[in-house]
């Protein structure tokens, strides 16, 4: 490279000045544009040549249980498997391969079926502009439908009542519990049924225990617990392209002003998210979340974890108001693609895996399968996990049915949102107010609502208008 | 202060390497060569940079009623358009400004240095561009976390004890422009200490004679020599900055979603094309950062005067 100075000092010849400035102009573009990182977005490659058109078939790696089972059970289906992340997140890599499908034509190793673990995808997937899944109401009988959980199809369904995704499992939050803590601290007192109960043990544990847990503010996705489950309207689809956002509903207020009031934030209400290195999980005396906590968060029977045998689900929390609903994260769809070369197979299988007991029995990490034809055996399998057993079935079973339907499926992340407006501030040492975070949140998802082309809808002119 | 007339006296030894004649025109032979290598570079360059330019212009002017800016106007109205561009432009002035002095600084002292502990010292410090992208971040997420960082003591200096409180949208700017150092700044300073080796003997020998210390030959005769290294640093970098994608983007995962999916204009840009399929808008917004990039670099080569022969 060094030459390359020697040689553009080297010739002494008179150049003009445009011309230097036009070589300086042409310089520029090419140095602007080899600076620039080009993003390619890859695409997985074509699969080996099989006589018949294998099924492709995406899961994430947590359905790789379920993959065994399957082929178990139909050791000669002709399946090509691929692992992706299951769109975790709002990664969006659904999203993202769609629409360059979209424009470019499908290949024909695309996926006909896919596992989804983000509720809102599916509507935003099988509605414009990407309008890519099949629907279900024409390849699944009415019977299997009607077999699903009352409302958990509502996040399958469009406006326009097409059926584009089956529900694998409910991810409803309750109430888990460590009864061996709990009666050490709490002696013979029943276990909180409302978020009050909650935050007054907070508080009790604050000076007498310090270090024990009550609940978490340090995650992006605890606005499902404490908003969601609190019917707080910041997420409400009130017509097509519409939405309501209203932070000063006394629902949203109710809650947070009761986490402020508590103190118990940076205390019982832990800081750190809980999948961080330094969460705990003996530590925690009780906890709103997702049935499927009971396994992953408190590590039941792995190295760092509770001992099996040591968590019970108990109700969610009657809310600030009193209803009894709760709020959820996760749960998984079953989606099939609308340019599938083969949808009465796809179809089939996509209707397998979500109903099927074969299958569905598969995994404690998966939460209560949706179908509930599945559910009993399901739950016959978790006694040698969690204490009580009979409690905790009962309890998912309740949460699994008072999920608040006035939570919407949008297609943007609202824990995204929330992780970027209010974390930061209810992480920092001191916390800062929980109330303090509804305006900006309510503003943000408002914002983030318009860059998706809905109407917002809000008696705070703030949000209704954009800042 | 004026620079003898000579700045660069042509290496005699490369001249007769590289077939030059006298005069320093190329023989008629490796002119065909040369052109010969370069067709190389010019496909590369129209099937992966020219061509994809042209389809973004035409996507972002491309509207339902013709040719128009309607795209262009659109954007510029979105709520996180503004924002993306100012944290662009903070993590771009503290970045390269940090860059420019401390890479001068240290091509400067390596450079004064004995040839053998020189090259170490280059070494050790174009290691850390290794890992440059996605590698990287990873590692600075255990450095920033006050649970995992070797350096936790200072992160509990200003009072973070979780990884949250690091990456605080206030602080991502200085994050961000502390990343792209360690990844691009070694190799930065091995460039310029390839340009300060190419500054003849006899000029530093000469200064020396006439009394010039190290310091007043760094920064009186080094300096001035490889000024223009220094503006195609800075135009290089302006252009990679401003395009500013994967670290905001792994890191937002690994916080799950502690940093906006629109930090950037670049990540803007992919939210509205591979989110909400809105590929015309996304097209505007690089069109956009092509023209920011291309501005900088016009008037960085020519106030620089890249390309003037002293």
């Amino acid at each position: 490279m060094f030459h390359t100075v020697s040689s553009s000092n080297a010739p002494k010849l008179g150049r003009t000045r445009g011309r230097r400035c036009r070589t300086a102009l042409i310089t520029g573009v090419v140095l602007a544009i080899a600076g620039g990182a080009v993003a390619l977005v890859g695409v997985a490659s074509a699969g080996a040549k099989v006589a018949a058109k294998p099924l492709v078939v995406w899961i994430d790696t947590s359905r790789v249980a379920y993959q065994k089972a399957y082929m178990k059970a139909n050791p000669h289906a002709n399946i090509k498997w691929v692992i992706y992340n299951g769109n975790a997140n709002g990664t969006g890599v659904l999203q993202s391969k769609f629409a360059l499908w979209n424009r470019t034509g499908w290949p024909s190793n695309a996926p006909d079926v896919m596992f989804d673990t983000q509720n809102y995808d599916a509507v935003q997937l099988g509605t414009p502009p990407y309008n890519d899944l099949l629907n279900l109401k024409s390849y699944v009988p009415k019977s299997v439908l009607n077999n699903f959980a009352k409302g958990s199809l509502s996040a399958c369904t469009t406006p326009t009542g097409q059926v584009i995704c089956l529900r694998n499992d409910s991810a409803a939050a309750v109430l888990w519990v460590n009864p061996g803590l709990y009666s050490q601290f709490f002696g013979s007192a029943p276990v909180p049924t409302t978020w009050q109960g909650i935050l007054a043990d907070g508080q009790a544990l604050n000076t007498a225990h310090p270090g024990y847990l009550v609940g978490d503010v340090g995650d992006a996705f605890d606005e499902d617990y404490y908003l969601w489950g609190n019917e707080c309207p910041l997420n409400q689809v009130v017509g097509k392209g519409t939405i309501a956002i209203n932070p000063n509903s006394s629902n949203c207020t109710g809650i947070a002003k009761a986490i402020d009031a508590s103190g118990d934030m940076g205390k019982s209400l832990s800081q750190t998210s809980v999948f961080g290195s330094s969460f705990n999980p003996n530590k925690v005396v009780m906890m709103v979340g997702p049935l499927w906590y009971g396994t992953a968060v408190f590590q039941t029977g792995a190295t760092g974890g509770v001992p099996n045998g040591t968590m019970v689900a108990y109700p969610p929390p009657a809310a600030i108001n009193g209803a009894h609903v709760t709020g959820a994260l996760g749960g998984g769809l079953w989606l099939v693609s609308k340019h599938t070369s083969n949808p009465k197979a796809a179809a089939a299988f996509a209707q397998y895996m979500a109903t099927s007991p074969k299958i569905q029995k598969v995994g404690v990490d998966a939460g209560l399968p949706q179908y509930v034809p599945d559910e009993n055996s399901y739950l016959s399998s978790l006694s040698s996990v969690f204490a009580n057993p009979s409690t905790t079935e009962a309890a998912w079973k309740t949460a699994a049915s008072e999920v608040w339907t006035g939570w919407s499926p949008v297609p943007w992340s609202t824990d995204a949102v929330w992780g970027s407006t209010a974390l930061s501030t209810l992480t920092a040492s001191p916390p800062g107010s929980f109330a303090a975070q509804l305006l900006p949140y309510a503003q943000a998802l408002a914002n983030q609502a318009r860059l998706a082309g809905f109407t917002v809808k809000s008696p705070v002119s703030a949000v209704a208008n954009g800042s | 202060m004026t620079v003898p007339s000579a700045t660069v006296v042509p290496d005699e030894r490369a001249s007769a390497r590289w077939g030059r004649r006298a005069g320093g025109q190329p023989a008629g032979g490796s002119r065909t060569a040369g052109y010969f290598f370069v067709a190389f570079y010019v496909v590369l360059l129209l099937a992966l940079g020219i061509a994809p330019t042209v389809y973004a212009f035409a996507l972002a002017l491309s509207t339902p009623g013709g040719l128009g800016f309607a795209h262009f106007i659109n954007t510029f109205n979105f709520f996180d358009f503004a924002p993306a561009f100012e944290h662009i432009l903070e993590f771009e002035g503290i970045w390269l400004v940090s860059q420019t002095i401390l890479v001068v600084i240290l091509a400067l002292m390596v450079h004064t240095l004995v040839r053998r502990v020189s090259s170490a010292f280059r070494f050790v410090f174009y290691l850390p561009g290794a890992m440059a992208g996605a590698a990287s971040v990873v590692v600075w997420l255990f450095m920033f976390d006050p649970h995992t960082s070797p350096w936790a003591f200072v992160l509990h200096g200003f009072h973070y004890r979780l990884l949250a409180n690091t990456v605080a949208p206030g602080n991502l700017p200085v994050i961000f422009a502390i990343m792209a150092f360690f990844t691009g700044a070694g190799g930065w300073i091995v460039i310029m200490y390839g340009a300060l080796n190419n500054i003849p003997r006899e000029l530093i020998e000469a200064a020396e004679i006439d009394g010039s210390n190290a310091f007043q030959t760094a920064l009186r005769i080094k300096l001035p020599l490889i000024r223009k290294w220094i503006v195609y640093m800075l135009v290089l970098s302006f252009a990679a900055g401003s395009q500013l994608f994967v670290e905001p983007q792994i890191l937002g995962v690994a916080t799950v979603g502690e940093i906006s999916p629109q930090w950037s204009p670049n990540q803007l840009a992919y939210y509205l094309a591979f989110q909400l399929d809105r590929f015309n808008d996304a097209a505007a917004i690089s069109v956009d950062l092509l023209v920011i990039g291309l501005l900088v670099a016009v008037l960085l080569v020519w106030r620089g005067r890249l390309f003037e022969v002293d």
